[in-house]
């Protein structure tokens, strides 16, 4: 199955959508379980395989990519993208004037996730950002407006500056393929000055889809104000998509020095985003925060770039976008029944709602990585991997990593936390999200726990990632 | 079946037993109970066979390993003797599923760890069980949340020192089981095997709750569920010591330091953990003196027995070793057994603080029994095991000629006479409150556990040499030397005793003061108010039992004594205002000043790496 299918039916009920207003909600329904399943499908097979575009073969035209990594990736962002609208799909108040954007959204994250072209990737990261602003102006206050505009302003610039970097490496290497690139570099035949200004320009621009210092300015108040389902999707499925594209990239086509100022950005925006995370008051902001370490903590593993490293960092944006998914689902819902989500608003709140309790515990402790938990494992692999370079990093690394099971151990305690007042009436959970929350919750314990076999596919994810648009690369040269 | 079928059964059980604990609490708290009884069991009388089992992959190069040596057997018969001692104990008290879920991951973690051979087991299973505990220990009071967040912090401290250590173990020397370790650590250079030991340190220190890092013990023992502080004080701490024996005696650290310069027969490194110790001797039998709350005091007393056993295992040697062995046991013992007679008078009386009762000797005599033998065990008065341990830690302190640990550890156990005393006057002793007038004796079930760990502190205590020729297994499984004993008499260097001489001379004298007492006339009960009052009239009934800041004088003196537990909590703000800060700098309110840092960070790199 050509993978342009997973692009073009979103792209093409949004086109619909935009002329027939009353069904776009059930457009975006039939556009999420068309790409859920034909992801699904696309994880069947194995093995790194290129899909031209329009006839033209490449490296003249555009071509799709799928990897073994996309082949885990791809599914998660879809189906966690489905998650979220069957959760949300019965407010349809919300939804309705904004189903269109969401749809959009789908069809750009696919196509971020499988594009093998830099200047195709630069239209789909415009459409994307273009959907998220949207997305982000979503909230009920004033402040959303304020803080979709600050990315707004911030994104525009970053795309920029991606754009730039891809016409200097245009210029220097006579091709947008990223195969056909990443193959002139590792082959030396470009510029060694021309390459670092191009991976910088393009380290920025992606940098403020991925979160990272110091471009991620506007990631609090975008996540904090947004509506419900904005704050889901951009939260658990935009960074699936965003940040293994910065790895793809920077990696294929990046300067080796550049790697360098990955690991050192990426582990600044560990701790800054763990320090500001901890002082904090209330859980949305918190996760905002708790989102940007996490993606540091991706990031700085792709500039380490070992296969252990890139494995750990695949399983490190699973856990995270599974995790993240619940915690920001239960947090949006007990600001709903609750009205606040601050400390004391949210006491005794796991005697309230047994099975949020339980599913918020699993994916804090998940996330803060211990042990029987996905987030260990990864972060396991992560600290191993980080003693390739100097020693500083590792230590930052567990610092910041303390200060992160510090507070969250403080939400979990707040949820248990023995009644003093009187008993407070029982919550229940929506059923989808119970049972969104609780499948989600089992796939972090399995994988958690599981023997190694099973995290096979994890390791062939962090090979593809290393070698095999490279490799794909020489094949295609070699052909023409 | 095999122990690794036991830890699975152990890890399965739980979500089983929550299940079942959903329709009826005593069924599973049975259950597990049963559980731990049949681990302890199977433990006990089949181990010791060395027999070592790899296990699943963790990730690509790295097992689990599981081993019963003597070490592992050790270990693990003491803590499930305690946590099976407190499984049976806890049947009356409040249940719930969540925390028989919690109890049984604890459970099931702790003994992953204490069957360990490699150190990322025994720090993942170490995990399991901690973060379960952390959870289990705000189950049911209001004030430990607080307390436990300061649990948190330094558990993480511990946790993540020792991952830095065994992921730089395996950069550096290749691998991370023990025996690996203990090979090719001694060909490493000075700086590696210094930074790997004092991280793996950094780790027990945490977990046991040493100086400095002990400020998590106060709070987290008192607060906890009273049916989980026992496990909490004689069983969770001791994996602590499992994991500072490894690194002392079977890496060990005497060999890896001897190029180091050495102070009195001892490579300065151990030394200065055995100060930490000592120090942790004197500060935890200090604040124990200053408590009010009974639990708050023995947890103050876990502290200054983790110093001594820091302080033993750290300095080395035959009767040290044996002696720091001895006090893991005796501690664990003793300690379970104190506060499970807390727990029991807490039961009957609905409160812990010592002022609020008095006189319970004639209403519970069984739980008076047992805490008093638990205390003699603290305090180190034969007949009891106590005395055994500290007299070879003595022996050894004596012959190494370190003046200021031995006054250390004559000072704790001195002090420990007055701290340990509190409770028992204030408790046990004195005037009983008119409200407790109808107070009965706990239930049977709780009788029984703690009725057993007094007996077999009394055992250990009478007959020594049958703990110390298994110590001597355990010992000599790692290369030190055995300590002299016989069926009786134990030999160290400054002399020999023999215990049952000692236990006889002890029974003489106790029964001399019985046949006295009870051919003495019998006191006349007389009520309060019948009193001689030169003349004055009386109208209401003194309180003649002063409880209340018993130690005052002894408190004054150490009013003023810095308290460790203000550094965390300004630490906490500290990292509060550099996220202040770095959001001022980095999150600024103007969209500007973002791409303003953009552009100066890529101009920025760009000439760095040029």
């Amino acid at each position: 199955m050509n993978p342009v299918w997973l692009i073009a039916v979103p792209l093409a009920l949004a086109f619909i959508s935009t002329f027939a207003n009353r069904i776009s909600n059930w457009l975006l329904f039939l556009s999420a379980i068309f790409n859920a399943v034909a992801g699904i499908f696309l994880s069947f097979s194995s093995g790194t395989a290129s899909y031209s575009i329009g006839g033209w073969r490449s490296p003249f035209g555009i071509d799709l990519i799928v990897t073994d990594a996309t082949r885990i990736l791809l599914p998660v962002a879809n189906i966690l993208f489905f998650f979220a609208v069957i959760i949300h799909l019965s407010k349809k108040r919300a939804l309705e004037k904004f189903s269109v954007v969401y749809t959009i959204s789908l069809a750009s994250l696919n196509g971020i996730l499988l594009t093998n072209d830099l200047f195709n990737l630069f239209v789909f990261l415009e459409i994307a950002g273009v959907a998220a602003y949207l997305l982000a102006m979503t909230g009920k206050e004033g402040e959303s407006k304020v803080a979709a505009f600050k990315y707004l302003l911030l994104g525009s610039v970053g795309s920029l500056l991606y754009l730039l970097g891809v016409a200097v490496l245009y210029a220097a290497a006579g091709t947008l393929n990223i195969s056909a690139i990443a193959t002139k570099v590792s082959d030396g035949l470009l510029n060694g000055d021309v390459m670092l200004v191009s991976s910088l320009l393009m380290i920025a621009g992606l940098g403020v889809e991925s979160k990272l210092v110091p471009f991620n300015g506007w990631v609090p108040g975008v996540f904090t104000k947004s509506s419900n389902m904005a704050t889901l999707v951009l939260a658990s499925v935009y960074p699936v998509a965003m940040i293994s594209t910065f790895s793809r990239v920077i990696l294929a086509v990046g300067d080796r020095r550049a790697l360098d100022l990955v690991i050192v950005l990426g582990v600044a925006t560990v701790l800054i985003g763990e320090v500001i995370a901890f002082k904090q008051r209330n859980l949305r902001s918190t996760l905002a925060y708790s989102s940007i370490a996490q993606s540091g903590l991706a990031i700085f593993l792709v500039g380490i770039g070992t296969v252990e490293a890139l494995t750990a960092s695949v399983m490190l944006i699973i856990n995270n976008a599974l995790a993240k998914f619940v915690l920001f689902s239960v947090d949006s819902y007990t600001t709903e029944e609750l009205g606040a989500d601050d400390l004391e608003s949210l006491y005794g709140l796991g005697r309230m709602a047994p099975v949020a309790g339980l599913i918020f515990t699993v994916s804090a402790l998940s996330i803060s990585g211990m042990p029987l938990f996905l987030g260990f494992r990864a972060k396991l692999l992560a600290i191993s991997s980080s003693f390739e370079s100097l020693l500083v990093v590792p230590i930052v690394i567990l610092l910041a990593a303390a200060i992160e099971i510090t507070y969250y151990f403080r939400w979990i305690f707040a949820l248990y936390r023995p009644y003093k007042g009187e008993e407070r009436a029982r919550l229940s959970l929506p059923l989808e999200l119970m049972a969104i929350g609780v499948v989600l919750a089992a796939i972090l314990v399995f994988l958690g726990s599981s023997s190694h076999e099973t995290l096979m596919a994890f390791s062939k994810a962090g090979n593809a990632m290393v070698d095999a648009i490279i490799t794909l690369g020489k094949n295609l040269i070699g052909g023409v | 079946m095999s122990i690794l079928t036991l830890l699975v059964a152990s890890l399965l059980a739980t979500p089983i037993l929550y299940l079942i604990a959903k329709f009826n609490t005593k069924i599973a708290y049975g259950a597990y109970a049963v559980l731990q009884v049949f681990s302890f069991i199977y433990v006990f009388f089949t181990g010791r066979s060395n027999v070592s089992y790899e296990v699943i992959g963790i990730t690509e190069r790295l097992n689990f390993n599981f081993g019963i040596t003597p070490t592992n057997w050790f270990f693990a018969s003491i803590v499930l003797l305690i946590i099976s001692m407190s499984a049976i104990f806890m049947f009356p008290l409040k249940k719930s599923p969540v925390k028989i879920f919690l109890l049984g991951l604890v459970s099931a973690g702790t003994l992953g760890a204490v069957f360990s051979q490699d150190f990322l087991t025994l720090m993942i299973f170490w995990e399991i069980s901690t973060w379960a505990s952390l959870i289990l220990i705000i189950q049911d009071k209001e004030k430990s949340l607080k307390e436990a967040i300061k649990y948190v912090a330094i558990a993480s401290i511990g946790t993540y020192s020792m991952l830095f250590a065994i992921f730089y173990m395996l950069d550096k020397l290749g691998s991370i089981e023990f025996s690996t370790v203990a090979a090719r650590i001694g060909g490493a250079t000075a700086e590696v095997q210094l930074v790997i030991l004092i991280s793996l340190g950094v780790m027990v220190l945490a977990k046991m709750g040493v100086f400095p890092l002990h400020i998590w013990l106060r709070g987290s023992h008192s607060s906890a569920p009273d049916e989980f502080s026992p496990i909490l004080s004689g069983a969770l701490t001791k994996i602590g010591a499992f994991l500072l024996f490894i690194i002392t005696s079977a890496l060990p650290s005497f060999m890896i330091f001897s190029k180091l310069p050495v102070f009195n027969g001892i490579p300065v490194v151990n030394y200065a953990f055995a100060l930490l110790g000592g120090i942790s001797i004197v500060v935890g039998t200090v604040m124990a003196i200053r408590m009010e709350d009974a639990k708050e005091l023995i947890a103050f007393s876990t502290v200054s027995n983790s110093g001594y056993i820091v302080m033993a295992l750290s300095i080395g040697g035959t009767y040290a070793t044996a002696g720091g062995l001895m006090h893991v046991l005796n501690h664990a013992m003793a300690s379970a057994a104190m506060f499970m007679a807390i727990a029991a008078v807490a039961y009957r009386t609905g409160t812990t603080k010592m002022h609020e009762m008095g006189g319970l000797i004639l209403k519970m005599p069984v739980t008076f029994a047992t805490y008093l033998v638990a205390i003699i065990s603290i305090a180190g008065i034969p007949p009891t095991s106590g005395f055994v341990s500290k007299w070879l830690i003595y022996q050894q302190l004596v012959q190494n000629g370190l003046p200021f640990l031995a006054f250390a550890a004559f000072f704790g156990s001195i002090g420990s006479f007055m701290y340990v005393f509190k409770p028992l006057a204030g408790i046990f002793l004195g005037q009983l409150k008119p409200r407790h007038r109808n107070l009965k004796e706990v239930p049977f079930v709780m009788v029984v556990p703690m009725t057993i760990l007094t007996l077999l502190t009394v055992f250990w205590g009478i007959l020594p040499s049958n703990a110390i020729k298994t110590i001597n297994a355990v010992t000599a499984s790692v290369g030190i030397n055995a300590v002299e004993v016989t069926f009786s008499r134990i030999v160290a260097l400054t002399g020999e005793w023999d215990s049952i001489l000692v236990t006889t001379v002890f029974a003489i004298g106790f029964f001399i003061s019985l046949f006295i007492f009870m051919r003495a006339k019998k006191a006349r009960q007389v009520d309060l108010m019948d009193n001689y009052t030169a003349g004055d009239f009386l109208y209401t009934s003194e309180l003649y039992h002063f409880s209340y800041r018993m130690y005052r004088p002894f408190d004054r003196l150490f009013e003023k004594w810095p308290s460790m537990e203000d550094w965390l909590s300004s630490l906490s703000d500290k990292i509060k205002e550099l996220g202040a800060l770095l959001k001022a700098i980095f999150y600024p309110a103007n969209p500007q000043l973002y791409i303003g840092l953009a552009i100066v960070a890529i101009i920025g790199t760009f000439w760095w790496l040029r």
